[in-house]
């Protein structure tokens, strides 16, 4: 009974949260607010909804490993659809809000994590889970507001949100170039950021539970790391493309779109953001240290598997990124003191000896084309082509798009069904004030009937 | 000590060798006689030494982007396997093996994103062609690695079998003579087209060819030069060597003393050179389309081996 109460309000908190495939409602609310009401939504207001899971996880107690199961299928599923239709959107901020689902599908994978570590006692891997899911709440939190006012000031500057218009931005708006680079560094959970340290939890948390249960758990655990792995991959195609159409190369608007780089108020809250996630990166041991008590609350005391030991391993990949920061220093040193330095110059990007022209740049459709290409069915990728033919062709074109088939085969039927349904009674509502009196007066009797009714 | 002082010159110079002997082994089987096996370090050299042609539409991403690449590579190069099972750095960790390659494959990711970018600032189509390439077979690659991993995990056993440093954690354990054979030879070749995905080698790229239409890596170096394509062509050759190490883990017993392991290794090393330039030599590139499926092959080795690891836990089919 535990397990149908949990799921149908996992349903409901899933809905607010944007789980798939209750996501339909959240591309379209979130780049339609200004960015920073968008930050707002995707950094805080979805995770409410993770916030009412996990209270009805701690009421419900430990669930069966059924209903953990489904938890991590929704989340799994979360997590790749929202990677792919992220990477097939050409307007930036609809983008982000795709990748907001992908992200709480890691959060969700985090939680569904915890739980089979709950129904097994397995300590080492609920912990892990539950810490890695909210260490991800808040990393979200982070890179995606980030995101979101690094957008923001994009359209405030150039008024369009559309990929395909923009590029080459770095020349003219260097710091809000550099704050969306760190913000699609941390998302794609590149060290040492904050993003990797909390799917670093998660992937302990889903390896630690290998070999411990049944062959068959085992290969669905190994099948969910390949899923993230894949999730990782496909979110890092993603924010190399929109980093790379929307801020890198040359402008591809004609006339090209002059852009002034934003006031410095709307940088200096980027800045104080990639600092705590710098932080977060390079020293997890005080995020950790921060949510065990919201850990030992899910998992309870006596599961609780010490976040010494989660400490004592993030301690030791800290250290290999000290050693990649340190790396990377010396590498640039030596490339800076080489003797060529003094011969560098300037010169066009190579095209074959033709002059290059932005418009014979890769877009943003383009770039994520090969992998569309492969689930074309699934991002429901159509193209239309108007190819040139005859001796002298005329005009050829390409209109490429995609749509969300949730939207396309459930959502959209669904309401067109609850429309006819609820059509039938149009014709009470007539507008008509007389009628409407005529209503209250009939329900006025209805109801006097039935209270004389039941005194008889 | 020995051992690890070994793995270092072993990770440092062995780009060079594995690159020379590749070169060398095409130039025979062409009928030439080739340049020497050395031939790749004097042109690093030589790219140093040389000034570089920064693109005019480029930011300062184009010139970090070879300098993260190789770190990423060298960082990545200190947790795998290398001579004798055992890496620069390990983990002091429960899972020590399978969690330091999470690090692997996302410090490795680090050096990919970067290279994307690197190449888009240019705003050449050439390079957005070889970038957009590049990311798409990442995306491939990525989760059968994974299942790759999981599965030597998996089989390794119990938890505390997990304790052990990650030289030991990656070779096939003892059991059922079948078994091993199956899986070692599944994970293996599957290791080994992503040995030939990561280092662009014929049949997924062709590094001969130079301004096709087909090609990734040697098109997002396009407008690379001196010490900028140095360094990205030092870390090329050496995801190849890091990830023929990572195979001569799973296939040589980890357990050999110092100078024997090294020896072995290198001797590995040597035989997946000649093994990649005898494959370019008979085969031909790929067209676009069957590198997907070439790459999906991994995929299906990676789910085949797990799916055999899960017999064999199981005990039998039945």
């Amino acid at each position: 009974m535990t397990d149908v109460l949990f799921l149908v309000f996992f349903a409901g908190f899933g809905i607010k949260a944007g789980f798939f495939p209750f996501h339909s409602w959240l591309p379209r609310a979130h780049p339609a607010a200004p960015g920073p009401v968008s930050a707002m939504m995707s950094g805080v207001m979805i995770k409410t909804g993770i916030y009412g899971i996990l209270r009805m996880l701690t009421l419900t107690g430990a669930p069966s490993p059924a209903v953990s199961y489904i938890v991590l299928f929704s989340a799994i599923l979360s997590c790749i659809f929202g990677s792919l239709y992220s990477m097939a959107q050409k307007d930036l901020k609809r983008s982000l809000a795709y990748c907001s689902i992908e992200n709480i599908g890691i959060i969700g994978l985090g939680i569904g994590t915890g739980m089979l570590g709950m129904t097994f006692g397995n300590g080492l891997m609920a912990t892990l889970g539950m810490t890695g899911a909210l260490l991800h709440i808040l990393n979200h939190a982070l890179f995606k507001t980030q995101l979101f006012f690094a957008a923001g000031s994009v359209y405030r500057q150039t008024h369009t949100r559309d990929m395909e218009k923009l590029g080459g931005l770095a020349g003219s708006m260097p710091l809000t170039s550099s704050m969306y680079l760190t913000g699609s560094a941390a998302v794609s959970g590149l060290p040492p950021l904050n993003g990797f340290t909390s799917e670093f939890l998660i992937y302990m948390g889903l390896i630690s539970g290998l070999s411990v249960f049944k062959p068959g758990t085992s290969i669905v655990l190994i099948l969910l790391i390949a899923g993230l792995a894949l999730t990782g991959a496909l979110t890092l195609l993603g924010f190399t493309r929109s980093m790379s159409t929307v801020f890198l190369g040359t402008n591809r608007s004609t006339p090209p779109l002059k852009a002034l780089e934003t006031p410095l108020i709307m940088i200096i809250p980027q800045v104080l953001i990639t600092l705590i996630m710098l932080f977060i990166g390079l020293f997890p041991r005080y995020a950790v240290d921060l949510l065990k008590p919201a850990v030992i609350n899910l998992t309870g005391q006596a599961l609780f598997g010490g976040s010494g030991r989660i400490i004592a391993v993030l301690a030791s990949v800290s250290r290999i990124f000290l050693i990649f920061t340190g790396i990377t220093a010396l590498l640039w040193i030596v490339r800076v003191l080489l003797p060529g330095r003094k011969l560098e110059r300037r010169a066009p990007s190579w095209g074959c000896a033709y002059p290059q022209t932005p418009r014979m740049q890769y877009t943003a459709s383009s770039f994520s084309d090969p992998v569309l290409q492969v689930v074309s069915r699934a991002v429901g990728l159509k193209k239309e082509y108007v190819l040139p033919a005859g001796i002298f062709p005329g005009k050829s074109s390409i209109i490429s798009g995609t749509e969300d088939i949730l939207d396309r085969y459930v959502i959209e039927p669904g309401v067109k069904l609850i429309n006819r349904v609820l059509g039938l009674f149009t014709w009470i509502q007539s507008g008509k004030t007389q009628n409407y009196l005529i209503y209250g007066l009939v329900f006025l009797l209805v109801a006097l009937f039935l209270v004389m009714g039941a005194g008889l | 000590m020995i051992i690890a002082a070994g793995s270092i010159i072993f990770l440092l110079a062995m780009p060079f060798v594995f690159t020379g002997i590749i070169n060398r082994v095409k130039a025979f089987w062409e009928g030439r006689k080739g340049a020497g096996i050395m031939q790749p370090f004097f042109e690093f050299i030589k790219l140093l030494q040389k000034g570089e042609v920064i693109s005019s539409s480029s930011s300062l991403i184009f010139r970090l982007a070879p300098v993260i690449s190789l770190a990423s590579v060298i960082t990545a190069g200190m947790l795998a396997p290398l001579a004798g099972g055992l890496p620069l750095v390990a983990l002091n960790t429960e899972n020590a093996g399978v969690v330091s390659f999470v690090i692997f494959a996302y410090i490795l990711g680090t050096g990919r994103f970067f290279s994307i970018i690197g190449a888009m600032d240019t705003g050449s189509s050439f390079e957005g062609l070889g970038s957009s390439r590049e990311a798409s077979f990442g995306a491939l690659v990525e989760p059968a690695f994974f299942i790759l991993l999981g599965t030597l995990a998996l089989i390794n056993g119990s938890p505390s079998a997990l304790q052990t440093p990650l030289g030991s954690f990656i070779s096939v354990p003892a059991g059922p003579a079948h078994f091993r054979i199956i899986i070692t030879v599944l994970t293996a070749s599957a290791l080994f087209i992503m040995l030939l995905t990561e280092g662009c080698r014929v049949p997924v790229d062709d590094p001969a060819t130079h301004l096709e239409l087909t090609m990734v890596h040697e098109v997002m170096a396009l407008d690379n030069s001196g010490p900028g394509l140095a360094f990205l062509n030092y870390a090329a050759g050496m995801k190849m060597v890091i990830i023929a190490s990572i195979i001569a883990a799973i296939i040589l017993p980890p357990d050999a003393g110092a100078p024997a392991a090294l020896a072995m290794w290198a001797g590995f090393e040597i035989l997946a050179a000649v093994a990649v330039g005898t494959l370019e030599s008979f085969t031909a590139r790929l067209r676009m389309a069957h590198v997907f499926q070439f790459i999906l092959v991994m995929s299906s080795l990676a789910l085949i081996a797990l799916s055999a690891a899960g017999v064999w836990l199981r005990g039998g089919l039945i």
